[in-house]
């Protein structure tokens, strides 16, 4: 099929790409980045832009690098770029092996980690990433650069604190403490589907007990969400079975599937206990392969 | 589709009820919607604008009291609305009726939503939509209850109270309806871009 009508615009610099959405986006003019959604929802003619403004060939978007403490992903940066561990410890290790679960190779090569974070898709693997570390995300707009956490950025399924004028111009996600074991783990049923859940969980070990836990689930709620309960459940304990059934247990007390009948709902809050006890159990395995590193 | 949802506001169910029929005020707390046209005191034009990821819809439509029981604070909306690119509409029919509670009135909303086009025909979305609805039904029952504590706050200081207004439909009724549509899209993308 093929789309209707619409007029490309390449700006070359973030400031041209900035100010033509200004002028744009009350006729719905779109930021056109990898185009993994965006692009089929055209053809099949559901989304009906009138104008796209291509910022593939905007100088500077595609900057991954460690800026201070946190690693800097621009607007235009790959997926398939973190396929290899793009900074050194946990975060790099952690990226390349999340990036594993999204979609195929090809969509890896073309769709963009702040495109992911722009849509917002409760299955999104990247939104998850953001949402437990604390990233911070950076808008542009004629009204200038606006950071927003991560926590406040999420509002609802495909729904965020991005207006219609702003450019996601730039992610920072911070780099966790050395010797922070890091777990994920996803739940789907074919290879490349979206998740129906994910957990994704960070914490330290400091005189033998867990302290500053993370635990972040994806998939099952209208957007990744931290759950405090887990973390509350984790932190001074020690590392154990019985440590993480508890956490797990935490999950499913706290989600709120999407899911509307009964018995989907238990079985996603089921599912989201599962694939938090399994990322904690990776995490607490990482250990080992950290050790160099820890404590 | 039928759902429900409720939406607490601290207020006699007298007031909130004036208030809830003041569909000027209430159009106001509407994420995304628009008044564009009082038509008459049982019927109103206006706009609803639904951004999901890729998709930006508008419905344009209106909604009619179909009956209002002041007696009994219950009424009964139906409202319609049409995307201009042709991509579906709907068609649904909300009832309110307000409960007096320990700490003000509870609102019960009923919602029966059809869809049709584009948007119904992958429409079964029955997981999603009462989330939506949810989600929107909660951001409204904020906007309105932030309304109130500044209306209050004024009235406290001013003297007198110029709070509560005539009769107005509730604007609740395409917010469910735009939910529906919402989760529907929502389900219709991962369904059609299942990887």
């Amino acid at each position: 099929m093929k789309p209707a009508k619409f007029v490309h615009h390449t700006p070359s610099t973030i400031a041209q790409a900035i100010a033509l959405l200004a002028e744009l986006a009350p006729q719905d003019g779109r930021i056109l980045a990898g185009g993994q959604s965006l692009v089929p929802a055209m053809a099949l003619r559901l989304a009906q832009p009138a104008h796209l403004i291509d910022i593939n060939g905007v100088a500077g978007l595609d900057r991954l690098a460690v800026d201070g403490n946190a690693l800097s992903i621009g607007a235009c940066v790959r997926h398939a770029a973190f396929q290899r561990p793009p900074v050194q410890g946990p975060l790099g290790a952690l990226l390349a092996t999340v990036v594993r679960h999204i979609a195929h190779y090809p969509i890896r090569t073309r769709g963009t980690f702040c495109g992911s974070l722009a849509n917002a898709d409760p299955a999104s693997e990247w939104c998850l990433v953001a949402e437990t570390l604390d990233a911070e995300l950076v808008a542009g707009s004629t009204r200038g650069m606006r950071h927003i956490p991560a926590r406040d950025y999420f509002q609802g399924v495909m729904s965020t604190a991005l207006e219609a004028d702003e450019l996601l111009a730039e992610v920072r996600l911070p780099l966790p403490a050395l010797g922070t074991r890091t777990g994920f783990y996803e739940f789907n049923r074919r290879a490349g589907d979206f998740a129906l859940a994910m957990a994704l969980v960070l914490y330290r070990v400091e005189g033998g007990v867990i302290v500053d836990a993370h635990v972040g689930v994806g998939g099952v709620e209208a957007h990744p969400r931290r759950i405090s309960a887990a973390e509350k459940a984790l932190n001074g304990r020690a590392e154990s079975a019985e440590t993480f059934a508890a956490a797990a247990d935490a999950v499913a007390d706290a989600v709120l599937p999407i899911e509307e009948q009964p018995e989907a709902a238990a079985y996603k809050r089921g599912l989201a206990a599962t694939v938090t006890r399994r990322a904690l159990e990776s995490a607490a395995q990482n250990r080992h392969e950290n050790t160099g590193a820890v404590q | 589709m039928e759902f429900d949802n409720e939406l607490d506001v601290p207020l006699p169910v007298g007031e909130t009820w004036k208030v809830l029929l003041d569909i000027e005020r209430i159009a106001t707390c509407l994420p995304g919607a628009e008044l564009t046209e009082v038509i008459d005191d049982k019927t109103y034009a206006g706009k609803v604008a639904v951004r999901l990821g890729p998709i930006a819809l508008s419905l344009v439509g209106q909604a009619t009291f179909e009956s209002i029981d002041h007696a009994a604070h219950s009424a009964r909306v139906r409202a319609t609305g049409k995307d201009p690119k042709g991509r579906g509409g709907t068609d649904s029919v909300i009832d309110f009726h307000l409960e007096s509670t320990s700490t003000g009135t509870k609102v019960l909303i009923h919602t029966n939503v059809a869809l049709s086009g584009t948007v119904a025909q992958y429409g079964r979305g029955s997981g999603v939509i009462q989330t939506f609805a949810s989600q929107l039904i909660g951001q409204f029952g904020q906007a309105l209850r932030a309304q109130l504590a500044q209306t209050q706050a004024a009235a406290a200081s001013g003297g007198v109270q110029t709070e509560t207004t005539e009769a107005k439909p509730s604007k609740v009724k395409p917010i469910s309806g735009l939910s529906l549509i919402i989760k529907t899209l929502w389900l219709w993308l991962t369904r059609k871009f299942r990887r």
